[in-house]
């Protein structure tokens, strides 16, 4: 893992401030990275069909009526085939379309505030007692009163995003501002620069990592609590009434099962995107990457 | 996480110890600036609330009742009893105790099975290719999506509720347990081997204290995850609860029991979460000096 980040190519403009920056990658190195994301991903794949196949013999042994409790024999096939079939692709982009607008806006609120409390101590103590509290409600419980206020729509699948995702984007933006090097900021104060520059240039760039890691934790709190709100108030799209729909008016267990394989794999897919991602632009610190 | 959540912490109290010395040594300033560091904490707060109260008076919607209207509310529901009964109501034994008794029992079963389970996987570490990528897509599995299975597996009861708090519950401690036993700095262990101290002595004296400040993250972020999935849990054919008493008001259009719940439980949330940071303190005193000192 830290070889590859290392082999990184690191651009000039966001090592500013961190440690010296690497020879550039050759031909060589760029193989063997190749051959070690290779095993990476092949040991994955090693644990999920690992996975598959103690759920296929938990399955066999018949201990739950197998109608009920399908083995991945027939999960797995029925679910590639409805990745690829339009209208579940509906039902999947109608949920993430709610997510991904629900993070957005969290991102935009969440961050400004973030770096506000993480840079001065006594907002972060005039705004702790409200914090804590707002963040000790359940998410999930304002959906029943979110329904009634806004209806079953896209407005409030995204208000609850919003209000889930908050969290986790502040907390890592307010310990990713903490941790900026003293240093760096003292450098930009004696060259004169001021407070919104000082955000933008220094503090901004060495907290990137911090609320990238909160990226990624919103949009998987995002895209649990958005099919929570499908499943529980039966809204007219998205995979969580994809499932509602196969588990009580078909039975169709097979599908319910499949769909929530494809459902955790959106979820997985959307964490590797943003370790990626995360890799890539911060490169220069590991922090990020766990 | 727990690293970021531990670092700054320890930064915070690091970076404020000077100036606590400076402040004891000035002396009699401190009588006022006390009362002003608790109007700071509180005042915003205060301030908060009163204008919720102001705002909420003049509009007069259905929808947002005043503050005091809904603490009234919970008051009314839950904690209207004479003191014969220690206050609570009926209704607090059919709505809140089940619903806590289920979360904490899910919550307690998660951890001792995410420990335990962390702490063997977190031994292998050359397996670590292996295991992490199906924790992380059993970790991003939306937990809703499992409810349908739960409940056509188990039944509605309360085996299936706790069942679900437990399997949701899993896996950022077994996450956080593996991740802290495999950075557990190898010196540590070299100088256990060097000494000749037995291996399962290594792992309790040296392993598993190392590895508690992640496992206690792991174990704070499945705390709140076990409330919300009480309340979903309790969504589905439910007859008690406080997530049965929210759908059920949603049903009767009673937009002020709603209020009431959501707050009751924000206040439960807020002492469990008090609670565990107390303990958490208790238990890692050590950690907290050591890496103040470092």
């Amino acid at each position: 893992m830290r070889a590859d980040v290392l082999a990184d190519p690191v651009s000039p403009d966001v090592a500013a401030g961190s440690e010296p920056s690497e020879p550039p990658a050759n031909h060589m190195t760029r193989a063997s990275w190749l051959t070690r994301w290779l095993a990476s991903v092949a040991r994955g794949l090693g644990g999920f069909a690992a996975l598959a196949l103690v759920y296929e013999g938990l399955s066999r042994l018949e201990l739950v009526n197998p109608k009920l409790l399908p083995p991945s024999s027939v999960v797995l096939p029925r679910a590639l085939e409805m990745a690829f079939d339009p209208e579940f692709q509906v039902e999947v982009w109608a949920t993430l379309q709610a997510v991904l607008v629900g993070v957005a806006i969290a991102c935009v609120i969440a961050i400004p505030a973030g770096l506000l409390i993480g840079s001065y101590t006594k907002v972060a103590t005039a705004t702790t007692p409200i914090v804590d509290f707002v963040r000790s409600v359940p998410g999930i419980a304002i959906i029943p009163l979110l329904v009634l206020i806004m209806g079953q729509g896209l407005s409030m699948k995204i208000a609850v995003v919003v209000y889930v995702t908050l969290w986790p984007l502040l907390f890592n933006t307010i310990y990713g501002v903490r941790g900026v090097d003293r240093v760096a900021i003292e450098t930009a104060r004696s060259f004169r620069m001021g407070p919104m520059r000082t955000w933008l240039r220094v503090v901004m760039p060495s907290s990137l990592p911090l609320i990238l890691t909160g990226v990624r934790l919103a949009l998987a709190t995002g895209l649990t609590v958005a099919v929570a709100a499908e499943i529980s108030v039966g809204t007219r799209d998205g995979i969580g009434y994809y499932i509602l729909l196969q588990s009580y008016a078909g039975l169709h267990h097979d599908a319910v099962f499949a769909a929530v394989v494809l459902a955790g794999l959106v979820g997985f897919s959307l964490n590797w995107l943003t370790t990626v991602l995360t890799k890539k632009y911060v490169a220069w610190d590991s922090r990020g990457v766990q | 996480m727990s690293i970021l959540q531990s670092r700054p912490e320890a930064d915070a109290s690091a970076a404020a110890a000077p100036r606590r010395r400076q402040r004891r040594m000035r002396g009699p300033v401190q009588q006022p600036h006390f009362l002003a560091q608790q109007l700071l904490r509180f005042g915003p707060a205060i301030a908060l609330v009163a204008l919720w109260q102001l705002v909420t008076t003049l509009q007069d919607s259905v929808f947002f009742p005043t503050p005091v209207a809904i603490t009234q509310r919970v008051l009314e529901l839950w904690f209207s009893s004479p003191v014969t009964s220690f206050f609570v109501t009926d209704a607090f034994w059919t709505d809140v105790v089940p619903s806590v008794t289920r979360a904490l029992t899910g919550w307690l079963l998660a951890a001792v099975i995410g420990i335990a389970l962390g702490l063997v996987a977190g031994q292998w570490v050359k397996a670590a290719g292996f295991i992490d990528p199906p924790v992380n897509f059993m970790r991003s599995l939306p937990k809703p999506a499992i409810v349908p299975i739960f409940l056509l597996v188990f039944g509605a009861n309360d085996a299936m509720r706790i069942g679900l708090i437990t399997f949701g519950c899993i896996w950022p401690v077994l996450l956080n347990t593996m991740q802290g036993v495999r950075s557990v700095d190898p010196s540590f262990r070299e100088t256990a081997t060097a000494f000749h101290i037995p291996a399962w002595k290594t792992f309790g004296r040296v392993v598993l204290p190392a590895a508690s400040p992640k496992i206690f993250a792991g174990m704070r972020v499945s705390l709140s995850l076990s409330l919300i999935l009480m309340v979903l849990s309790e969504w589905m054919l439910a007859e008690n609860g406080l997530g049965y008493f929210l759908l059920d008001s949603q049903r009767r259009f009673q937009v002020m029991d709603l209020w009431a719940a959501i707050l009751l439980l924000g206040v439960i949330g807020y002492l469990l979460n008090v609670v565990f940071l107390t303990v958490e303190r208790r238990f890692l005193r050590w950690h907290h000096a050591i890496s103040l000192v470092g």
